[in-house]
């Protein structure tokens, strides 16, 4: 029972991490109007953090408090019209990405290899929120391929940039104590 | 400061409103997201206005809160009104290039996406407003119930939530604690280029979250000290009751519900 108390206050504390993390700015490209949003680097983190089910309930929570109207979605906004909005097609995907990287490591056991962490973390979070959330924009909002296709293009870079940091935090990470509980 | 601004949705102004309890205003707000897709034509969209009208001023709330909720939703409005208007079919074309075309059909549906994201934007802002975060999380578990039968952790749900509601303005202080820190080492953050920046947010992150998880350990170690046990279930003291006012509230809803259904095409 010890352990299940555990992993509660550590999905809470994820919980709260990821909360809070709505509130950092985010850094600005010179090249790109879009900005680089900070948050889903703890969407990247936490499939490596949590075991699955807790990894589940830790974006579902998210989303219902996102969908009451807290401010806990990038930027400090929140709400159901931002669900129902074409930025909802890439958060929807959140849902997914940890996931698939939380069973990646209660399956196989964390990687030996840096560059296994990468390409686990690069196609579970950046490849298949990207391209699943221009496969959304295009079925849901009618936006014709070319179009959905390039707004993923133009957050890939900034992505794969924010994988590559994840990864880095993650085999910092495996260095303490807290990495050796999963 | 950054722990005001995380809580700074909720506008502690005495009204009615404020003294509803949470569980029947996330009801009532649902459900009115839900009228307003079932709203299709501009009377029944009329009497949507007119009670989001009547719910803004009788919460007191003031109105640049709402103007400010709508202000940080303009970007997402333009993007998504952008996309209806010049990726619409049907009706007569007014203008078209490559993969672009304006039509009337498209211009109608600009003005109900419009009118939609106003209506849940600001019941929204009315709930966020008029409820702290705690009450909202309350609501919520209260709401989350009948999902036992689906073998859904509802007890723990709620427990997580709140644990971490109640954590978000200690890990903001640690946050700054840990930058000034670096600062004092010489870690400059704010500046440079992407790269740097990036980089830079390692000796924010990995400190936080070892942080964050030895709390974690102590408080769960803590928890079973004081008898916790995640599946049994717990008696509450913070208690929610139904009262008459809550009644009339559903009563008023189920009226304006039938209205609408009535009203439809």
């Amino acid at each position: 029972m010890k352990q299940q108390i555990n992993e509660l206050t550590r999905a809470a504390l994820m919980l709260a991490v990821l909360l809070g993390m709505a509130w950092l700015p985010p850094v600005p490209i010179g090249i790109i109007p879009v900005p680089i949003v900070v948050q889903n680097l703890a969407v990247m983190l936490m499939g490596w953090l949590l075991p699955w089910r807790k990894t589940a309930v830790v974006m579902g929570s998210f989303f219902l408090l996102a969908a009451l109207g807290l401010p806990v979605l990038p930027g400090g906004r929140g709400g159901l019209s931002i669900l129902l909005s074409p930025s909802g097609a890439y958060l929807l995907w959140w849902l997914v990405g940890p996931l698939l990287v939380s069973w990646w490591c209660q399956f196989y056991g964390l990687p030996q290899r840096n560059w296994q962490l990468l390409l686990v973390t690069w196609l579970s979070t950046v490849v298949l929120i990207d391209l699943g959330g221009a496969v959304v924009l295009s079925l849901v909002f009618r936006v014709p391929w070319i179009a959905s296709l390039s707004s993923s293009l133009v957050f890939l870079v900034g992505d794969t940039m924010k994988a590559i940091v994840a990864t880095a935090m993650v085999v910092a990470l495996k260095r303490t104590r807290v990495m050796k509980w999963t | 400061m950054q722990t005001k601004v995380l809580f700074g949705s909720y506008v502690p102004i005495s009204s009615w409103w404020h003294q509803l309890n949470a569980r029947i205003k996330l009801i009532l707000c649902l459900w009115f997201v839900c009228l307003v897709f079932i709203a299709n034509n501009w009377l029944s969209n009329l009497v949507l206005v007119g009670l989001l009208m009547l719910t803004m001023l009788t919460t007191r709330v003031p109105l640049k809160f709402y103007w400010h909720g709508i202000r940080g939703l303009l970007a997402v409005i333009a993007m998504t009104v952008l996309i209806q208007l010049l990726f619409s079919s049907g009706g007569e074309v007014y203008w078209h290039w490559w993969i672009f075309t304006i039509t009337a059909n498209g211009l109608r549906q600009c003005g109900t996406i419009f009118l939609r994201f106003f209506l849940i934007i600001n019941v929204s802002t009315a709930l966020t407003a008029t409820t702290d975060s705690l009450s909202l999380a309350n609501g919520l578990a209260a709401l989350l119930k009948p999902l036992k039968v689906l073998k859904v952790p509802v007890n723990q749900i709620t427990m997580m939530i709140a644990i971490a509601l109640r954590f978000v303005p200690t890990l903001f202080n640690e946050v700054n604690v840990i930058m000034n820190a670096q600062r004092a080492r010489g870690v400059r953050f704010n500046q440079g280029g992407l790269v740097h920046r990036l980089r830079s947010l390692v000796p924010i992150m990995v400190p936080l979250l070892v942080g964050s998880f030895k709390r974690a350990d102590e408080l769960a170690t803590a928890m079973e000290a004081r008898g916790y046990d995640p599946d049994a279930s717990r008696s509450q003291y913070r208690i929610m009751q139904w009262k008459r006012i809550d009644t009339w509230l559903v009563i008023v809803m189920v009226a304006i519900t039938c209205s609408l259904i009535w009203l439809r095409k």
